[in-house]
């Protein structure tokens, strides 16, 4: 019983996936992802640090993925969806850029998102990708060539965002570790709580409810009858459990357990969205 | 205590088909409000597309003095966009539009002295924008669909979806020759 109601509960929540989409976008490790190792890690860390620093001055952030090839994938569609998968840019002002380089393509795409439409128009993104990216990307000068782009993007964002519209970014980014944690010790609380109950039914009425409550929050209707169904079976389960050895402990009655550590350094990015807007280019 | 179960049992059905109906009657607003949402969101692109269309011809016409006919094609297609009212002949005009856009395009390829002057380039980068967000919002347009039509047509949904009056929404598939013509190339 304890090994299938184990199965159950992690089938329930590996249901929860996101959509499909055929280049896959790569993890980022920081504002910089160079998978294609064009740069050395102190440019890598240059530029880091200077994107950092422009983050923490404006809020504007500047992502940058250098992959060796996309698979045939348009570069525009590409960077649109590692923008948004990536949420560079503030929630709220949607100021991110995602600059994409495909090196072994010989193409790059700098993507604005929504908020930066305004600042940095296709115009002017094509204008810094020809006249001052490319130019470097042509002599195999990447870092020179990236640079010399972050700085022009810069001067035309100008004051357009300041430190003023920085939201706080929470510290800790990782929202679904913590309603895992919060679920997880709820779960346990009322088992313990249902285990000493003599009812077999009290954690289908528990879980309809909280059902019902999601309902209202998020329409999920489906949430019911899962927790209801989940609620029962987990009372019951215990109930069984807390009769056949009492007192004793069991997997679910034991202490809280510890959270897991939490990724040093960078935080991501603050969930900024994309709408097609920016330029490509080649070289 | 026991003759009472039944009627325990009776209400608390009663009770989870009435928060169903009503959870599911929101959840097909909420999925239908979407996909008008993204509508609206395709439709501003095509605008601004179609804004674009009475500078380009101006543009171009001077170098371009051969090519009457293409013109004509791009200035109808545009009128009858902006004329079009409901999402199915909407649908119809904004790909009748792209495909005369691309064949408009095609024809500067002979015009080498055009391709060459800042107009030009600056315009087909502006062109080049709307056909990426053109393509963003008709991608999130279908997905907001297909989230909506999975949830009318699945099986205990559908049966309220029919009770209610909430039917499946159509999907903007791309003209079968628009799909990559329009991709403007330097």
């Amino acid at each position: 019983m304890k090994s299938m109601f184990k199965i159950f509960l992690s089938t329930v929540l590996l249901t929860f996936t996101g959509t499909a989409f055929a280049f896959e976008v790569p993890p980022n490790d920081g504002y910089v992802t160079d998978i294609a190792n064009v740069l050395s890690p102190d440019q890598e860390s240059a530029l880091e640090s200077d994107l950092t620093a422009y983050q923490n001055e404006t809020s504007n952030e500047i992502a940058i993925l250098i992959v060796e090839t996309l698979e045939g994938e348009s570069i525009a569609d590409a960077a649109v969806e590692i923008g948004r998968k990536w949420g560079v840019g503030q929630a709220d002002f949607n100021n991110g850029i995602m600059i994409v380089i495909a090196y072994a393509d010989r193409k790059l795409f700098i993507a604005t998102g929504y908020g930066m439409e305004g600042a940095v128009p296709d115009i002017v993104a094509k204008g810094i990708i020809d006249e001052d990216i490319t130019p470097y990307f042509k002599q195999g000068k990447y870092f020179e060539g990236i640079s010399a782009g972050i700085s022009a993007l810069k001067k035309h964002i100008g004051g357009e965002y300041t430190a003023e519209r920085f939201k706080k970014k929470k510290s800790d980014s990782s929202g679904a570790a913590w309603i895992f944690f919060v679920c997880f010790i709820l779960l346990q609380w009322l088992s313990a709580i249902f285990a000493r109950t003599k009812s077999w039914w009290l954690g289908g009425i528990v879980g309809s409810v909280a059902g019902i409550i999601l309902v209202m929050i998020y329409s999920w209707w489906i949430s019911i009858p899962i927790l209801a169904l989940i609620g029962f079976l987990l009372d019951y389960a215990v109930s069984q459990n807390y009769k056949k050895n009492r007192g004793k402990a069991s997997w679910w009655a034991g202490g809280g357990g510890g959270r897991g550590g939490s990724s040093g350094g960078f935080g991501g990015f603050s969930g900024g969205s994309f709408g097609g807007g920016g330029s490509g280019g080649g070289w | 205590m026991k003759s009472k179960t039944p009627l325990f049992i009776l209400l608390a059905v009663v009770v989870l088909v009435g928060l169903w109906v009503w959870s599911g009657y929101n959840g097909f607003v909420s999925g239908k409000e979407k996909v008008d949402a993204q509508w609206a969101q395709v439709e501003t692109q095509y605008q601004r597309r179609a804004d674009l269309i009475p500078n380009l011809v101006n543009t171009v016409k001077g170098a371009a003095e051969f090519e009457k006919g293409t013109f004509t094609a791009v200035t109808e297609a545009r009128t009858k966009w902006m004329g079009a009212g409901d999402r199915g002949s909407k649908i119809d005009a904004a790909q009748g539009m792209d495909s005369a856009l691309a064949r408009l395009l095609l024809t500067f390829e002979n015009y080498p002295d055009l391709k060459a002057t800042k107009a030009y380039t600056d315009l087909m980068a502006q062109l080049e924008g709307t056909e990426n967000r053109v393509a963003v919002a008709r991608r999130d347009f279908n997905e907001s669909v297909r989230v909506f039509n999975v949830m009318v047509k699945r099986f205990p949904g559908l049966v309220l979806a029919r009770l209610l009056g909430f039917n499946p929404e159509s999907f903007f598939e791309a003209d079968a020759g628009s799909e990559e013509a329009p991709k403007v190339e330097f």
